[in-house]
């Protein structure tokens, strides 16, 4: 109960921020940082414990995205359908994407990624018929109103959109944290390492490169269906290259091999172009900068920056 | 349209040449340094603007502004392989801590020079692209032809100082095995620096070649660097000779097949089969080093 304690006063204080702060620019921006924390936190499995970097996370993220809105655009169906839906076609897609991408590792794997990433976003543009190409698809409804108690609730506003992306973003927590903590973290870790090793173990490395991978892509389509409701248009330069490298910035500088990390450096990368609002086009300027020091220096990120700090602090013959 | 074949190969011919001068680098740091270079596009990016800037700020002639980018840009690769790569080498990392690296390297010079110059076209003022050869029904431009023979040039001599200079026998030597290739008293820093600095010389050779002939802009990087991964995925990373089939073969394969489908498509079929042969062959067709794991 004693270590819930500190969690549930900062889920509470997550909760009223955008009472507090109730303008609708900031709760824009905090609905910015929870689809970005579901994305960090998923690409965080690929990067952090399976010890590959994927460059094709934005793609995942708009297939999601794509998926949902034309589901809903295109048959009708509703957000509760449509939501799920987005989530397996997003998993699905890394599943096909996997079976090839998952024999590789390193170099290898990023740069298949890449491959990967330029594919997607081709096709969205080149699919006219379907997705309106570079014109990009708008008139996406929002999630629609839910009627509770005679209370009606809209999600097209901007306060009760949060608490919905909120609740998603503390399922996905919850979710990676059980998948990490159980059985399958150590197994990710140990595959990490030393994967022979690991397989001589009793772990089957292919299965859990291939269940991490599909757990991350397909939270990646909720982060996807979320953003595509919220915003009611979407087009292809969300999902980019460029979006895929701002992800793994954010895991990279918050600490890859954890959680909070991924989780730290996503706020911190969704709240910074506001600060830097004054340096223009000078922001992504400061993240390639930001992102080739913290891999220097600071291999571990925030996270790992923390827990020196802790470690140093500690009281000697600890 | 059989009358247009001839015309076709030699514009695939040319497109291929820059191909094979951005990929060479490419493949050098990653054959002997084993880092893959994201950032390498934005080396060729950075000669085209330090190319226009010559010619059009200092006045300089155009052969002049070529060898005086191939000067600049080296000097930048230098002053990375040592302020960036060594720094990072040091710690011993994890290797997609240097694809992270150089991500952000790629980032940082984009976006800067973004910053300085605006996303604007711009074209390095060359007096080869107004005359125009031509016989029989095949047409081409002085610079066109120059992008040839510079790459036939720079090929040539690259294939030369790797067989048979004292650097180049150092530089095979600390591919083959670097921990033999330091034992045997090879100054491995100075192999892997020189290796860079060849490798950005010939991007940025590149970058001012293209600069003149179709435009020089700051995203002009990141659509070179997807080409060079494939032609340097196809042809084996590692491979010079490898680099220079496959960097012709796209280049023709693009002008032939980009007479009857779109663009898009034929990048899509790149992309195709930089997987395939991840998947089939990952050392690719010439190549021998490394291989994937797992």
């Amino acid at each position: 109960m004693r270590r819930l304690a500190p969690k549930g006063v900062l889920i509470l204080a997550a909760l009223a921020m955008p009472l507090v702060f109730n303008e609708a620019f900031y709760q824009h921006i905090m609905i910015a940082a929870v689809i970005n924390i579901i994305l960090a936190v998923s690409l965080g499995i690929i990067l952090g414990y399976i010890g590959e970097l994927s460059l094709a996370h934005g793609a995942f993220y708009g297939i999601g995205a794509y998926t949902s809105a034309l589901l809903m655009v295109k048959v009708g169906l509703p957000f509760v359908l449509a939501f799920p839906l987005s989530v397996v076609s997003a998993g699905i897609m890394g599943f096909i994407i996997g079976i090839p991408a998952l024999r590789l590792s390193g170099h290898y794997f990023a740069i298949a990624t890449l491959g990967f990433q330029g594919i997607v976003v081709l096709l969205i543009i080149n699919l006219v018929d379907l997705t309106r190409g570079p014109m990009g698809l708008p008139g996406i409804p929002s999630p629609g109103t839910l009627d509770l108690f005679g209370w009606s609730i809209s999600f097209g506003d901007k306060l009760p959109f949060f608490y919905l992306a909120f609740a998603v973003m503390i399922v996905v927590l919850i979710l990676v944290r059980n998948l990490l903590r159980y059985k399958f973290g150590e197994a990710f870790i140990a595959t990490r390492e030393d994967s022979l090793l690991a397989a001589s173990l009793g772990v089957q490395p292919r299965n859990c490169r291939m269940l991490a991978f599909v757990i991350s892509t397909a939270l990646a389509g909720a982060a996807g269906s979320l953003y595509a409701h919220y915003t009611m248009f979407i087009s292809p330069d969300s999902f980019t290259l460029s979006e895929s490298i701002y992800l793994v910035t954010m895991v990279i500088i918050g600490g890859r091999g954890t959680i909070v990390g991924p989780l730290i450096g996503a706020v911190i990368l969704t709240g910074l172009p506001e600060v830097l609002r004054f340096a223009g086009d000078l922001q992504f300027v400061i993240y390639g900068l930001m992102l080739m020091m913290v891999v220097i220096f600071l291999p571990k990120g925030i996270v790992g920056f923390v827990d020196q700090f802790k470690q140093r602090g500690a009281p000697l013959g600890n | 349209m059989i009358e247009f074949i001839p015309q076709l190969i030699i514009n695939g011919i040319v497109l291929g040449s820059i191909y094979v001068l951005v990929a060479l680098g490419l493949t050098l740091i990653f054959g002997i340094i084993d880092v893959v270079n994201f950032a390498h596009g934005e080396f060729y990016m950075i000669g085209a603007f330090v190319a226009f800037l010559c010619v059009s700020h200092l006045g300089l002639p155009y052969p002049l502004a070529i060898v005086a980018t191939a000067v600049i840009v080296g000097i930048f690769g230098l002053i990375t392989e040592r302020v960036i790569i060594r720094s990072l080498r040091r710690r011993d990392p994890h290797p997609i801590n240097y694809v992270l690296v150089t991500v952000g390297l790629s980032t940082f010079l984009l976006y800067g020079i973004n910053f300085i110059f605006g996303p604007d076209l711009r074209r390095i003022p060359s007096p080869y692209m107004k005359q125009v050869i031509h016989f029989a029904n095949v047409y081409l431009t002085t610079q066109r032809l120059l992008v040839v023979l510079v790459a036939v040039l720079l090929v040539a001599l690259l294939a030369y100082f790797v067989k048979y200079s004292s650097l180049g026998n150092q530089m095979r030597a600390t591919a083959q095995n670097f921990t033999a290739a330091r034992i045997v008293g090879v100054n491995t820093d100075r192999v892997f620096a020189s290796t860079f600095l060849i490798g950005s010389m010939l991007a940025g050779i590149a970058g001012a070649l293209v600069g003149a002939m179709f435009v020089t802009e700051p995203a002009m990087g990141i659509h070179i660097i997807v080409k060079a991964f494939i032609v340097v995925v196809v042809g084996g990373m590692g491979s010079i000779t490898g680099s220079i089939v496959a960097g012709l073969g796209l280049g023709l394969l693009e002008t032939l097949a980009g007479a009857v489908m779109p663009a898009e498509f034929l990048d899509i079929i790149g992309f195709s089969i930089m997987i395939l042969v991840l998947l089939t062959k990952p050392t690719g067709i010439f190549g021998s080093k490394g291989g994937a794991r797992a």
